[in-house]
């Protein structure tokens, strides 16, 4: 025995798990625990936990297990479709931001091309005198779709970054 | 999130959760069996160590749904029952570590007050039941680990994340404060009787 355990320790809460304990009994262990101090708080400590434990689980008022069961296979599925997902999500992501910026690389690449494009748009549009002069109308043009160009690809970088 | 949606109106889906239904290492039968003997047990050392029956409640069922899932091998009985408490334990870990909390609101004059009688003290046992809560976390972890589930220092050091020659002194110290605050509550006595 030493200060913080004592070699009967073992023997006391066998007697406890048992349920043979007797504290005014004459047996060696009854008069080693009334005499040791260690073997006395590990009694009293041992025999209080282990009421609280038989009343814990006397008045749990527990999940029914088929439910405990079912959601543990949903869990476990959702899981799985999640990680089964990632690599095909990344890819469309990747795809879509890989397209729109080859569109945007290929309009400043070629821009005269695209204002001519732009242009002729502008003809066939019934509407462009309510924007003004037919420059104004295309400048305007111009300018809505780079716009959404970007909008497009900031919204597939932001995307990407969500599924990391 | 859009890959979600995507699989779940696909014929993926289905053939996923097949899988992943044959893949659980437990089917429905033997975790009928295993919640029957374990359930009791686990809701006691969370509802006690907690000091919060609600928090014991989520916890209880995290602790369910994460060993249903786990990939483990194969087990004895008793291995498993052992995995069931340390994945608990580490839910406990996490909860005290994410909330900062070291010790449970606790009755500040219960430490303060005199001896009772013992057939008094009896009677309240609800109160007497807050001394537990005295105690810090780990302490009640390792005192309950030892006292109700019977684990030798090294399993107990396995479980909290200490190392075994560590358990010692704090399972000394743990005990002596609770026994310290049994007999202040008149129940030493009792306790010590047959």
């Amino acid at each position: 025995m030493d200060a913080l355990s004592c070699e009967r320790e073992q023997e006391v809460l066998e007697a406890i798990k048992a349920g043979y304990w007797r504290a005014e009994g004459d047996d060696p262990l009854s008069q080693h625990v009334r005499a040791c101090a260690v073997c006395a708080d590990v009694l009293m400590v041992a025999r209080f936990l282990r009421e609280e434990s038989r009343l814990a689980a006397s008045e749990a008022s527990l999940p029914e297990v088929g439910i405990v069961f079912w959601k543990a296979r949903l869990l476990a599925r959702r899981a799985a479709a999640d990680k089964a997902g990632q690599p095909v999500a990344i890819t469309q992501s990747i795809a879509c931001g890989s397209g729109l910026l080859a569109a945007l690389g290929l309009a400043i690449w070629d821009w005269p091309k695209v204002q001519s494009w732009l242009s002729n748009l502008a003809h066939l549009w019934p509407a462009r005198d309510v924007f003004g002069s037919f420059w104004g109308f295309q400048s305007y043009l111009s300018i809505v779709v780079m716009s959404s160009l970007l909008a497009l690809l900031s919204l597939v970088v932001y995307t990407l970054s969500a599924e990391e | 999130m859009a890959h979600e949606m995507y699989f779940s109106e696909t014929y993926l889906d289905l053939a996923l959760a097949d899988a992943v239904d044959e893949s659980l290492p437990m089917d429905e039968e033997s975790f009928r069996a295993f919640y029957a003997m374990t359930a009791r047990p686990l809701w006691a050392y969370l509802a006690r160590v907690l000091g919060n029956a609600e928090l014991a409640k989520d916890l209880f069922q995290e602790t369910y749904y994460r060993f249903v899932r786990a990939r483990r091998p194969d087990m004895s009985e008793t291995g498993r029952k052992s995995y069931l408490f340390r994945v608990a334990t580490n839910l406990l870990r996490d909860h005290w570590r994410r909330s900062g909390i070291l010790t449970v609101p606790i009755d500040e004059n219960a430490e303060a007050s005199g001896v009772e009688h013992p057939a008094e003290a009896i009677d309240r046992w609800s109160d007497v039941r807050r001394l537990f809560g005295l105690l810090k976390p780990r302490e009640r972890a390792i005192l309950w680990m030892a006292y109700v589930e019977g684990l030798a220092h090294k399993e107990i050091a396995e479980r909290v994340g200490l190392r075994a020659n560590s358990v010692r002194p704090l399972l000394f110290r743990a005990r002596r404060k609770l026994a310290e605050l049994l007999r202040r509550k008149g129940l030493g006595p009792f306790l010590l009787g047959s």
